[in-house]
């Protein structure tokens, strides 16, 4: 312990007899003489004279900017003072930038020199976003310039800049502006028509490059749907068409194309559709499949949030004459058919038919030729239940097998 | 007859002429070889930094020994590395030849040395290796060990140094080419010529007990020689590839093992046994009876024993005694067809003497003596014959039956990586087989996936026996849950880009929010994620000291200079000879020639007595080709269904075979000719969906509804299909008639239903994101990158359903353009803990059109198999999903919606018809296609709202058949169990984030949030959106 105590004060006496080690003045006088500004780009030439310097010994000159010190080590040949060059290099950026004169560890002279950047140079760095906006008021997008020389130092503030616009309703818009803080910055206000705004930007004779804003359609108002191609026949196979009024916003724009329209539609059998379309041109159409079922039909179509059509209502009768059924119990087979639609003429091919024997699940067939048969072989002998259902009409019978 | 270094010079002209031009055909369907020219090619780019960043996430290429590969990077200065590979396996085959030559000189005359080298240029092991396998690695070391043996017998025997330094300098190659060559081979070839070196200095006549003692005291004798040889051995093994050992210790990656088919049992699995067993054993095969009696004689005891073993170990899992002799261990990492490969190797003098024997030997002039000319012509001409009939199908297997896809023109690919700064992303190929190695030879980009599993370290990998993701269907669940995996969530990767070959890929890549960017000019499909980060500028590595890197760079080469050196050296200031005159092996051989031609009754009294029981030399040897070739026509039998129409069952369960395998024309044969094939084949093309493009036959069931007499049934097919999305139970009945003594299947009439228009003309929105609208390899300008689609997540909710975690809502697009959608959803504990993140992946539509709302569903997985209590599924199950398991209680949520421009499958035209709730379970309906382009997988999101309109589930089902225009397809989807559901937090917008920025700071766009669309159903409301990919 004693011997640890004694090692920590000598430790202590040692710390405590260190001192920083002094600068000795040198007795070397600077005098500097340089401008107060340049503009960029430029060799700075300086004036540099050193007193009871030792001939031969390099002073350290360094040229600091914001984006780092540079050193030079000149050394004075003439007592009286000398002309000094810093290269065109060091001058490229915009700013403020010091000179110090240091010589072994001590700061013998220092100057601030502000330089200035060259006028706007092409090309023009311009931004806009948002690039689509609302055609609406409500929004706004920013157009930024940011104008700088050929060593793209941005350009001094207050330089004018003229904003040039051709707005959607051909209207022109002038603004006048200036850089503020290194950049000029503009907002753009949506107007009520959809379309593009295109922005021209000049500084300082000095024009920029094209942009494009687009002012698009809002979501849409309530609209109408009305039939088209509409072939009146509950027959499960023909299409008819259903077409929306053109949608538009509350400024009367057409809606983007692909805009979604959702149709449901109530068939008479109870059963729901819901059926997706998409606008083109502002109007959505869809192609639904006529119902199986004669009745009444209800349509309607909305876009989610904003806009709802009417409810269409259609009626669709059935289209096939009735379901002739034929027994041949003997060879156990039923025919069905020949069916016929309202013009006298054969259902089509592929009409489907539910056959349910003895309340089992239904068998399917498919009308070919408009006859469709039933094969019973596979049935025990005795009373069997057959209901045939098609289009909506249903034939109900019992037959004895042996 | 020619002289054998006259053969041995035929051999090596032969080795040039038929490998050479051989091997440029095939190189491009062999396994491996793309794999070595991949490692050869980062050699050419970084000779000493092992670390390989292009496959998985970074991997070290010190975990395989680099002489090949580095020789094939030397020579590639000069020709590419396709030359490179190709100059290294001529110079590898070459060894070999001259290795087998000077090697069969120990056991049998220098004109059946000759002989055999002659053999070893077509032996089929050989072929196989280089022309299916394209191991080269493999190939080099059997060359440079083959090579060593004599130098080690002879050291044995004259105890001369230079010919140890020899062996050591060729071993030292060995080791630097393929280490496990060199470990196996010093079991399996160094040691028992080593024991037969010493058995022929101690003699081995007289008494057996005598020999013994004998070559007991020759060992303790030359104990230090030996000990010498084994510690040279091991100093070298130890000190070329340091690095390698360092890696495995230091570095050890626990993977699952994978599959091997050399690990199968040969019965149950023919194709295995005719791949790594019939194939490189080949002509062998029927010459084995006098391989075993050749070798099984008191001189060569040690080879027979070693021999031996090979062939069994050869037999992987046919038997048991592979596994109890390896260890499981061993036996689940190794692949045991190499065991076979080297017994072939080691058959080949005895094999070259058989042919020295009948084409210039003894029997040649025993059977023209006796005047059997025709016997004797029929017998070599039909053994050359069989010689060159096995290499021809092993060098065009390929062709008869491919093994790896066909070529890919890797040009496109590369233009694509290379263009718009493609390579600061992953890419991920699929069904390119082991192309996908030379694709990344070609290029820096990374890849997710690699063609070398030892090395792999992404855990999605390494606890799934998949070898690589490219060929992930082939690995049932485990490989396609990987892949989903990597589908899901590649922001974690860096994943991008994918390159599909296969389009039974398609489908999953669709509807896991990939985006189809269309077709290179070489027929590749490429696909891309949005939203992915590109690449760090520094990727992390795993940096090993800087001598090790010296270590790796420089010794292997300096192995092989010195190995040259030593050999000249040897040669001509030693003049020790490449060939050593092997007067005491020539008279010992002539001697047990002498004896094996020896009748039966001169060798011992006891085994003559014995041998009278056997049959004839003439009548075995027919008897044993007779076996062989039952054995190959059993492998046939096992593979084809030689009588498909026996029984009705067989008939149809061969029907769906031939479907299942594409084999048309073969399916057409079952039915009743009253169809003709171009009707057939018309019928089946029509057909698309899931089932009909996408999926394997999983299991097949046929249930005989009624038998109408003798010749006529009616059945029912119970088919149970895998597909990359879902798995499938499909009834089908057919009706069957006999005659002829065969079952035929009466076709199904085909719907006769007419569609209602003739001609469909319909006006479509046709969308194009130009990207760079000014042709340059510039940045894109800021004026060509699109605004993101603003989105407004209308409603989310975290809720738990059996047990599992999700987050539920709704999302729309409220932009003017149409939006692809990537919804990720964060989980966080009580006290703000985030827990787990992950992505919509099959229960949403990602593309989104302008006003348009979509459902979605994120749920939360980790990564499957990773726990110890895991069990792997035995069965393909597309749905198995492995929940995340939370440590700690989700309380609260994020969801993150980003959206892109979309411009790609946007279809819209397949609806929903005929809806109907029969009960609270389920609901019912019809989609239908009013489009102008077929559907070929539909799929149905189900969301299920409370009475209030609040969404509480959504799920989905995939359709299992495509629907073609004006078509309908009649669907049942299960509704949820709305009481089972229970709402852990319902969010606000607080909780929403919309490309980056909260929701909170938009105001809604609207304030009408009615939803006429609902389908009203007991206690709540349903609506289902069909989301369809089109196939191409």
């Amino acid at each position: 312990m004693m011997r640890l105590s004694c090692y920590c004060l000598l430790v202590l006496t040692l710390l405590a007899t260190c001192s920083a080690p002094s600068r000795r003045d040198t007795g070397v006088r600077v005098s500097l003489t340089a401008p107060d500004s340049l503009v960029v780009g430029q060799p700075l030439r300086i004036w540099l004279r050193a007193d009871h310097l030792t001939p031969g010994r390099p002073l350290s000159l360094v040229w600091q900017t914001a984006w780092g010190p540079r050193l030079l080590e000149p050394t004075i040949a003439s007592p009286a003072g000398q002309w000094l060059s810093l290269p065109a290099a060091w001058t490229q950026r915009s700013g403020v930038a010091s000179l110090r004169i240091w010589h072994q560890g001590r700061l013998l002279a220092s100057h601030a020199i502000r330089l200035v950047p060259l006028p706007t140079a092409p090309p023009l760095d311009l931004y806009l976003g948002s690039k689509a906006i609302v055609a609406s008021p409500r929004y706004w997008s920013m157009l930024t310039a940011i104008p700088a020389d050929r060593l793209l130092n941005p350009v001094a503030d207050h330089t004018p800049v003229l904003i040039d616009m051709l707005r959607p309703n051909d209207s022109r818009q002038r603004i006048n502006t200036e850089t503020r803080n290194l950049v000029a910055y503009q907002r753009i206000t949506a107007q009520t028509k959809a379309g593009k705004t295109m922005v021209g930007i000049t500084v300082d004779g000095i024009a920029g490059k094209e942009k494009e804003l687009l002012e698009v359609p809002d979501f849409p108002l309530d609209f109408t749907i009305q039939t088209a191609a509409f072939t009146p026949i509950a027959d499960q196979r023909q299409v008819f068409r259903v077409r929306t009024s053109v949608l538009t916003d509350r400024n009367r724009n057409v809606v983007s194309d692909g805009t979604l329209v959702k149709f449901r539609c109530e068939d008479p059998d109870g059963t729901i559709r819901q059926v997706s379309g998409y606008t083109l041109r502002g109007v959505a159409e869809v192609a639904l499949e006529n119902p199986g079922w004669s009745g009444r039909l209800r349509l309607s179509a909305s876009v989610f949030g904003s806009a709802r059509s009417n409810q269409l209502v259609l009626d669709f009768p059935t289209s096939i004459n009735g379901l002739p059924v034929w027994i041949d119990a003997a060879s156990r087979v039923v025919q069905i058919g020949p069916i016929t639609e309202t013009l006298g003429q054969l259902a089509p091919n592929g009409l489907p038919i539910r056959v349910y024997i003895d309340y089992r699940p239904a068998l399917a067939l498919e009308l070919t030729g408009g006859m469709a048969r039933v094969d019973l072989s596979g049935l025990a002998p005795g009373q069997h239940r057959l209901l045939i259902e098609a289009q909506g009409m249903a034939t109900d019978l019992t037959i004895t097998l042996k | 007859m020619a002289n054998s270094r006259t053969l041995l010079t035929i051999a090596l002209l032969l080795v040039l002429c038929f490998h050479g031009s051989a091997l440029f055909a095939t190189l491009d369907g062999t396994y491996d070889a793309f794999v070595h020219i991949f490692f050869a090619d980062h050699y050419v780019r970084s000779w000493f930094e092992p670390w390989e960043y292009r496959w998985y996430t970074g991997f070290p290429l010190t975990s395989y020994p680099p002489l090949a590969h580095q020789l094939i990077a030397l020579w590639s200065l000069i020709g590419g590395l396709k030359f490179g590979f190709a100059m290294v396996a001529m110079t590898a085959v070459c060894g070999f030849v001259t290795g087998i030559y000077r090697f069969s000189r120990l056991w049998v005359s220098e004109q059946a040395a000759g002989f055999a080298s002659l053999f070893a240029v077509f032996a089929s092991s050989i072929v196989q290796t280089i022309h299916i396998y394209g191991q080269l690695p493999t190939l080099c070391g059997i060359a440079c060990l083959t090579n060593v043996l004599p130098e080690i017998y002879y050291f044995v025997r004259t105890l001369q140094w230079p010919r140890l330094a020899r062996a050591l300098s060729l071993l030292g190659v060995t080791v630097a080419s393929h280490h496990v060559t060199t470990l196996f081979g010093m079991v399996f070839f160094i040691a028992p010529v080593m024991g037969i070196a010493l058995l022929d200095e101690v003699g081995t006549k007289g008494n057996l007990l005598a020999v013994l003692v004998r070559l007991i005291g020759v060992v303790f004798k030359r104990l230090k020689y030996l000990a010498l040889v084994g510690g040279g051995v091991g100093v070298l093994m130890i000190t070329i590839i340091f690095p390698y050992w360092y890696w495995s210790k230091t570095d050890p990656i626990t993977q699952v093992p994978i599959p091997h088919g050399s690990r199968d049992s040969f019965i149950n699995v023919p194709s295995s046994g005719l791949m790594f067993f019939l194939i490189p054993l080949g002509t062998t095969l029927f010459l084995l009876p006098y391989v075993f009696r050749r070798l099984f004689v008191r001189r060569t005891i040690f080879l027979a024993l070693s021999f031996s073993l090979l062939l069994l170990l050869g037999t992987g899992g046919t038997t048991p005694i592979p596994r109890k002799l390896l260890g499981n261990n061993a036996f689940d990492i190794l692949t045991l067809d190499r065991f076979t490969f080297w017994a072939s190797v080691l058959a080949i003098p005895f094999v070259g003497e058989l042919f020295q024997r009948l084409l210039a030997g003894d029997w040649k002039q025993t059977l023209l003596a006796r005047g059997h000319r025709l016997r004797y012509w029929l017998l070599t001409g039909s053994l050359i014959g069989m010689v060159g009939l096995v290499t021809v199908l092993i060098v065009n297997l390929g062709r008869i039956r491919p093994l790896q896809p066909t070529t890919v023109a890797v040009t496109p690919i590369l233009n694509f990586l290379d263009r718009d700064m493609h390579s600061r992303w992953r890419f991920l190929t699929l069904g390119f087989g082991d192309q996908m190695a030379w694709l990344s030879a070609q290029t820096s980009a990374l890849s997710i996936d690699g063609n070398y599993h030892s090395a792999r370290r992404v855990i999605e990998l390494t606890v799934t026996p998949i070898e690589r993701l490219e060929n992930a269907k082939f690995k049932g669940i485990q490989g396609i849950g990987s892949l989903q995996q990597f589908l899901t969530i590649p922001e974690k990767y860096h994943l991008k880009f994918i390159f599909s070959n296969d389009k039974f890929y398609d489908p999953m890549l669709y509807f896991a929010g990939w985006e189809r960017v269309g077709r290179l000019e070489n027929g590749i499909n490429v696909w891309q994620k949005h939203d992915v980060p590109p690449l760090p500028s520094f990727l992390p590595s795993k940096d090993m000291p800087r001598y090790q890197k010296l270590m790796w760079g420089i010794l292997p080469v300096s192995a092989l200079v010195v190995m040259i050196l030593t050999w000249v050296y040897t040669t001509f200031w030693c003049r020790l000879s490449i060939f050593p005159a092997p007067d005491f092996v020539a008279q010992q051989t002539t001697e047990r020639i002498r004896r094996l031609q020896e009748p039966v009754r001169q060798v011992h009294p006891h085994i003559r007595r014995l041998a009278r029981l056997l049959p004839g030399k003439m009548t075995a040897w027919i008897v044993w080709i007779v076996a062989m070739l039952g054995l190959l026509l059993f492998v046939w039998f096992k593979n084809t269904t030689l009588y498909p129409q026996k029984t009705p069952e067989s008939t149809l369960r061969a029907y769906y075979n031939a479907l299942d395998f594409k084999y048309f024309r073969e399916a057409h044969s079952l039915y009743e000719p009253i169809i003709s094939f171009d009707e057939y084949i018309l019928q089946l093309s029509v057909r698309d969906g899931l089932v009909a493009s996408y999926s394997k036959l999983d299991s097949l069931e046929v249930k005989i509804l009624e038998r109408i007499g003798a010749d006529r049934v009616k059945t029912l097919v119970t088919q149970h299909y895998v597909t990359p999305l879902d798995d499938y139970r499909v009834e089908t009945r057919h009706e069957l008639i006999r005659h002829d003594n065969r079952w035929w299947i009466l076709p199904t009439p085909p719907s006769a239903a007419t569609s209602p228009d003739q001609y469909l003309i319909k006006g479509i929105t046709g969308t194009r994101n130009q990207g760079k609208r000014t042709i340059t390899t510039a940045t894109t300008l800021h004026e060509d990158v699109m605004d993101r689609p603003e989105l407004y997540i209308l409603s989310a909710s975290l809720v738990r359903y059996k047990g599992r975690y999700s987050v539920v809502g709704e999302v729309q697009n409220i932009d003017y353009v149409p939006a692809h959608v990537t919804l990720e959803a964060q989980l966080f504990d009580r006290f703000k803990r985030k827990l787990v993140s992950y992505n919509a992946k099959y229960t949403t539509p990602h593309k989104v059109m302008p006003k348009e709302i979509v459902p979605f569903r994120i749920d939360f997985e980790e990564t499957a198999w990773v726990r110890e209590d895991d069990k792997s599924p035995d069965k393909f199950n597309p749905n198995e999903f492995t929940a995340f398991r939370f440590e700690r209680r989700p309380v609260t949520f994020k969801v993150f919606g980003r959206a892109v421009v979309a411009d790609h499958d946007l279809y819209r035209d397949a609806s929903i018809q005929a809806i109907s709730i029969p009960n609270v379970h389920q609901v019912k309906g019809q989609i239908i296609n009013q489009g102008t382009s077929e559907v070929s997988v539909p799929q149905i999101i189900t969301a299920t709202y409370n009475a209030q309109q609040r969404l509480v589930w959504v799920d989905h089902a995939f359709m299992p058949e495509g629907i073609r225009p004006q078509h309908k397809l009649n669907f049942a989807v299960p509704l949820p169990d709305q009481r089972q559901i229970q709402t852990v937090q319902a969010g606000t917008s607080a909780q929403f984030f919309v490309n980056g920025l909260p929701q909170e700071t938009f105001r809604p766009p609207y304030t009408n949030t009615s939803r006429p669309d609902l389908v009203a159903m007991p206690g709540g409301f349903v609506w289902l959106v069909v989301n369809s990919y089109l196939g191409e």
